[in-house]
């Protein structure tokens, strides 16, 4: 069918005008990579800066100070606070001497300070039962005879964790090493699903209790809402030694808690504010690139649109055309910029666990990226027509 | 006569320069095309040549006259799209098989082109990302015929101006009138009715100008209507038919 040869020609030959396209192809890479840096700043908003953005994070005070009893009353106090979104706790329990668990609700996985994703060294977060993250560099170590912990093992990623007792078994694979931030020497840390922590607990360490570690609390407020102040009003609002959150931290009767450790409002608010300013000149930028680009490649090729008409092309055909040619240089540019992003991090030595580049960044960023190219792409597909074939008949 | 393509009846084409200045680029021009000939259309610079062609290969508007074309002569695949205007005056027209271009919309005319005309500039106008076959081939994109079916006959085409072994080059690689005989063959790839050629050899040293020459020569041969527009006098002995043009007017 005549149409599908002409898209198909069009992006083949758009590779052809190979100045015209390197050029553009650059620039477009600059634009895409600059649009996904910001996407990945603001997705850093729900995610590793989570807790700058819009948190408290309470720790306990030491091993053993708050129990898992004394952690979910402070959670239901808390929680019914009218400025607060949601509450975590991250709590934890010794098996044996030498292995100490922790559970993470992997919705909450953000919130996790000392042991948050962006943590990860090598591997994977968890994100299902059975999935297991233990401390980088983990060894499990066991007493023999009268000498404590005189043989070792190391762990590694994809090692399975086996348990079992005369009544049951439990597996538990390693996906993933981090480099967390907890203090507890010589203990092997293992991070696994809150549901998983149950069961663990209820089937090999019922003799042992559950503590808290640590708490985060969230306030309410829309990360992506630059002209909303609920997340500053809230911050506000609970930073007061005089207010519940710090009151109910204070009271030992919920254990022993350090004081809260949060979000400057002031400087958050003014980060987000000019962030988005910066995002946004990113995209007026890009709009008008985009129009200048589809603007000069009408204006590149008029003879050839001249030709294509006087050889009785229409409209549609000549547009399929000219989209073509834009459509494939922003794709290109696209790929070309994340590319370049992965260079730079590669020759930094910095690694891809950080959420610059994850899924989510990147098609937001491409979303961005080719809706960006809609402008311009509009305003060739119109001045096209105003190119006469008449032209063609003057000598250049 | 039933090989006229095109007649035009006191074609009067009036620009306008400035606010009040007005130019008669073509005044009552009454001509006809027939089929298998070479017309060239002969005068000095800014006689109205270059707006000829234009008004008949509907690129352009006319300000009086008619424009008719011969509907039984039309290309293959050629369907006249009815608008309101014409319609009224095909069924006025009955008899006839001539229909009057000069009240199509650019529509009809972008398909009146399509089918029927081919054109042959003095700047080649290839299109520089192409391939020579490519070129050859870019009008013939738009239709139905299968693309390896196209590559052949437009390889064909080459073989028949001498260009061999020059298909897979660009236009930037081929000298002037390699150029010009690939923008004939794209011209002739969609076995048009007419060919309009401006000053086809205008850009060309006199050997390969008369080659362009005899090329069109043996495009008419094979039955459309080639017609060149030159101030060229040297050109005179390719054409079957002259019509001198002078300050818009023409004489036989
Ligand atoms: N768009 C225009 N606006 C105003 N006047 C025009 C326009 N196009 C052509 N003319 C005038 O119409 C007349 C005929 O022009 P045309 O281009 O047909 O000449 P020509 O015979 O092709 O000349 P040449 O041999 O130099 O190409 C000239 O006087 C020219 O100045
Ligand atoms: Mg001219």
């Amino acid at each position: 069918m005549g149409k599908w040869r002409l898209i198909k020609n069009s992006v083949r030959f758009a590779f052809r005008a190979k100045r015209r396209w390197i050029t553009f192809v650059i620039i477009f890479a600059f634009l895409s990579a600059f649009i996904t840096f910001f996407a990945g700043v603001f997705n850093m908003y729900s995610t590793d800066e989570l807790l700058e953005q819009k948190g408290f994070y309470i720790k306990a005070n030491g091993y053993g100070s708050v129990t898992d009893a004394q952690a979910q009353s402070i959670f239901t106090d808390i929680s019914s606070l009218s400025q607060v979104e949601s509450v975590a706790l991250f709590r934890y329990f010794d098996l044996g001497d030498y292995i100490r668990v922790f559970g993470v609700d992997p919705d909450f996985k953000w919130a996790f300070r000392e042991a948050k994703p962006s943590l990860i060294t090598d591997g994977r977060y968890i994100h299902s039962l059975g999935d297991a993250v233990v401390s980088q560099n983990a060894t499990i170590k066991a007493d023999v005879g009268t000498f404590p912990g005189n043989i070792s093992v190391s762990l590694q990623k994809g090692d399975i964790l086996h348990f079992e007792n005369p009544t049951t078994t439990f597996e538990l694979k390693v996906v993933g090493e981090i480099n967390d931030r907890i203090v507890a020497p010589d203990k092997l840390r293992i991070f696994i699903t809150n549901d998983d922590f149950e069961s663990l607990h209820a089937d090999f360490g019922a003799s042992t209790p559950i503590y808290c570690y640590s708490m985060a609390v969230l306030v309410k407020g829309d990360l992506y809402a630059p002209f909303n102040s609920d997340i500053y009003d809230n911050m506000n609002a609970l930073d007061d030694p005089s207010e519940p959150l710090f009151l109910l931290t204070e009271n030992l009767a919920f254990g022993d808690w350090l004081d809260p450790d949060y979000a400057i409002p002031d400087t958050v608010k003014k980060d987000r504010a000019s962030r988005f300013l910066y995002f946004i000149f990113g995209m007026v930028g890009g709009i008008l690139l985009t129009i200048l680009y589809n603007f000069l490649i009408v204006w590149f090729r008029r003879r050839e649109i001249a030709v294509l008409r006087a050889m009785g092309y229409e409209k549609g055909e000549i547009r399929i055309n000219l989209l073509g040619e834009s459509l494939t240089i922003s794709i290109v540019g696209y790929f070309v910029g994340i590319l370049a992003i992965v260079i730079y991090f590669w020759t930094q030595q910095m690694t891809f666990t950080n959420q610059l580049l994850n899924l989510w960044t990147l098609l937001i960023s491409f979303g961005i990226v080719v809706g960006l190219t809609v402008p311009g792409l509009l305003l060739s597909s119109f001045s096209f027509v105003r190119v006469s074939p008449v032209i063609l008949f003057k000598a250049r | 006569m039933g090989d006229q393509i095109i007649k035009t009846e006191k074609v009067t084409k009036i620009y306008k320069r400035g606010r009040s200045e007005i130019v008669r680029a073509l005044d009552k021009v009454s001509l006809e095309i027939n089929a298998g000939e070479i017309l060239m259309i002969i005068g000095p610079s800014g006689s109205g040549k270059t707006t000829i062609l234009n008004c008949l290969s509907g690129l352009d508007t006319v300000t009086e006259g008619k424009i008719l074309f011969n509907t039984s002569r039309a290309g293959e695949g050629f369907k006249i799209i009815e608008n309101k205007k014409n319609k009224e005056e095909s069924s006025r027209k009955k008899s006839s098989n001539f229909i009057d271009i000069t009240t199509w919309n650019e529509k009809q005319l972008t398909a009146y082109r399509r089918h029927n005309i081919g054109f042959v500039f003095q700047a080649w106008e290839l299109i520089p990302t192409l391939k020579a076959v490519e070129n050859v081939e870019s009008s013939l994109y738009t239709s139905r015929i299968p693309s390896s079916e196209i590559r052949e006959k437009s390889i064909k085409l080459l073989r028949k101006v001498g260009l061999i072994d020059k298909e897979y080059a660009y236009p930037d690689q081929l000298s002037g009138g390699e150029q010009q005989r690939v923008a004939i063959c794209r011209a002739l790839s969609k076995e048009p009715r007419i060919v309009f050629a401006d000053e086809p050899t205008g850009n060309l040293d006199s050997d390969s100008g008369n080659q362009i020459m005899r090329q069109m020569k043996i495009i008419s041969r094979e039955g459309a209507a080639v017609v060149i527009a030159t101030h060229n006098m040297e050109l005179r002995k390719f054409a079957d038919r002259i019509i001198k043009i002078h300050d818009g007017q023409i004489s036989f």
